[in-house]
């Protein structure tokens, strides 16, 4: 496949913070980010089902329908990197404007794909560690944050982190921009792995506080302000509550219904105290919808009145926050409410300026740079 | 000759009736590997089996709890006390609690016994599961002591340090692209344009 443009007339960007500004990606990187977005929400529908198989059925190996769909997603996001990075290689034309490296002094990688193939090349291993691990100790995933199991969340939040910046590097056309809310909406739920896993560990020891709220308020402070960032309008906020909602409102459909029907089929008992609730609505707050659409308000207010976005992005990141606790307060987890809201309200404000300065940084990769490896 | 056939009619009628259903079909038949039998205070009694034994930490394992006279009408709670202390010790996914009480649930594969399946003991040590049973004729109490060795395979920190090795030169980059942006990130002005 040959260097083309996709649309419209070579590099217009002068101003590199210029969304309206119609660069050059090649189609591969577009083709590729679609796939990376397909890939994900594979391997998030496993992931989801296979912690309803979890706590609804039990029994596990590594062949189970939800490990097979949760490695399938992983494969695509592996051979769509792969793809890429050797049609980058072999490719002649223009220079992509998307920052890039040269791998072994071979291979010209543009980054988003560097990192979603490590990221699947890591979580493929991890897979057979987790295995082993499996092995050894059986399948009580009840019992906190494993090596195998905290390795293959580093790994699958690389993949996330992949497909996020695939999308920053597009946001040209509406349906680009879509797709960078769809992915923020999966990544919001799919980060929860990870934060929730780190925010145990690392914060267990603190009287009082429930850390997973803080790992839960950090997801949805993060996300909510890259698109605040990456986009610099009060709609695409908007967008990423309504496709959230569909994401978390489809996985809550599909997981129960899917783990029963499994079930049945393998001649699986479910659980005596199984009720059959979907765990995605638990897993992270179903009220994180009316945050994002309070954010898209948020930004227009400021826009009109000449607000700065440092403040705005904190304000956003502390609003998720607060939402997270009084959302599991609600739910009854156990937890001191304000020690836990003051934390979770400081760890978003902190967490909403991160997302903005990282969005800065992803908007710059839609446009040429000097040392920009030519495809 | 006809006393001998009446007698073995008897003995094979005995026989019959000896092999009463919960024994003709113990609980996961061909898994079970060990039983305790734990005395409760109103002199009934709870058969504790186990899939392992003994038990290693942070190894999966079933257990089946039946009371004497089975577990029609009753309800039957445990509390796992850790080594630390701590009165939650097995945690499970979902699991109905009255306080730190386990309510227990029909096993599974075994619906005619209380049992948990695919669970670990975290902490290696001495566990106290503390059982109570509600029935029509009060609430009887009883307590079991269970020791879980040594968990297998290598030692934890090293799984965690081979685990989370390959990450480190990942953080060292973050930081490093982290610093390295701060003049693009400064040179950007804080705006809602574009």
């Amino acid at each position: 496949m040959a260097t083309r443009s996709t649309t419209g007339p070579p590099n217009r960007a002068d101003n590199p913070d210029s969304v309206g500004a119609v660069r050059d990606v090649p189609r591969r990187e577009v083709t590729g980010a679609w796939f990376l977005l397909a890939g994900y929400a594979t391997l998030l529908v496993g992931m989801v089902w296979d912690g309803q198989w979890h706590g609804d059925v039990g029994p596990d190996n590594f062949w189970t329908a939800p490990h097979l769909l949760l490695y399938a997603g992983t494969g695509i996001i592996g051979l769509t990197c792969l793809t890429v990075v050797l049609l980058s290689t072999w490719a002649r034309g223009p220079a992509t404007e998307t920052p890039s490296v040269r791998v072994l002094r071979t291979f010209r990688a543009p980054w988003p794909f560097l990192v979603g193939g490590l990221g699947a090349a890591a979580n493929l291993l991890y897979g057979g560690a987790d295995l082993w691990w499996h092995d050894l100790y059986g399948f009580d995933i009840a019992i906190g944050a494993t090596p195998s199991h905290l390795g293959l969340s580093l790994a699958i939040q690389t993949e996330i982190f992949a497909m996020v910046m695939a999308f920053a590097v597009l946001r040209r056309t509406r349906s680009e921009r879509w797709g960078l809310v769809l992915a923020v909406g999966l990544a919001t739920l799919g980060s929860t792995s990870l934060f929730g896993q780190l925010s145990e560990l690392v914060l267990d020891w603190v009287p009082g506080l429930a850390p997973r709220v803080i790992g839960l308020g950090a997801v949805a402070a993060l996300m909510l302000s890259l698109v605040v960032g990456l986009t610099r309008g009060w709609r695409w906020p908007a967008a990423a509550g309504l496709m959230f909602l569909a994401v978390q409102g489809g996985l809550a459909l599909f997981a129960p219904a899917a783990t029963r029907w499994y079930a049945e089929a393998i001649g699986q008992p479910m659980r005596d105290y199984t009720t059959n609730l979907p765990q995605s609505l638990v897993g992270f707050p179903v009220t994180f919808p009316l945050v994002a659409l309070l954010a898209g308000g948020m930004v227009a207010w400021a826009v009109r009145r000449g607000v700065g976005p440092s403040r705005i992005t904190a304000a956003v990141g502390a609003l998720a926050g607060l939402n997270t606790v009084l959302f599991y307060q609600f739910l009854g987890m156990e937890m001191n409410l304000l020690v836990t809201t003051l934390a979770v309200t400081a760890v978003g404000a902190g967490t909403g300026w991160l997302g903005w300065e990282c969005a800065t940084l992803l908007r710059r990769f839609g446009v040429r740079v000097p040392g920009a490896v030519a495809a | 000759m006809r006393r001998a056939l009446t007698a073995m009619a008897a003995v094979a009628v005995v026989a019959l009736f000896a092999a009463s259903p919960a024994a003709a079909a113990p609980p996961l038949p061909g898994e079970i590997v060990h039983t305790e039998t734990v005395r409760m205070s109103d002199q009934s009694a709870i058969t504790v089996s186990f899939t392992r034994w003994p038990i290693r930490a942070l190894e999966s394992l079933d257990f089946t709890f039946e009371p004497t006279g089975g577990i029609a009408g009753r309800t039957g709670l445990v509390t796992t006390v850790a080594p630390n202390g701590d009165r939650r010790g097995l945690k499970g996914i979902f699991l109905q609690r009255r306080g730190d009480s386990i309510v227990l649930p029909r096993h599974p594969r075994a619906r005619q016994v209380w049992g948990l399946d695919v669970v670990a003991m975290p902490e290696e040590g001495t566990w106290r599961f503390e059982f109570a049973v509600e029935g029509p004729g009060g609430t009887s109490t009883g307590v079991l002591p269970i020791q879980a060795i040594a968990p297998p395979g290598p030692p934890l920190p090293l799984s965690w340090t081979i685990a989370l090795a390959p990450w480190a030169p990942v953080a060292l980059l973050l930081i490093g692209g982290w610093r390295r942006g701060r003049r693009i990130r400064q040179s950007a002005r804080p705006t809602w344009s574009g």
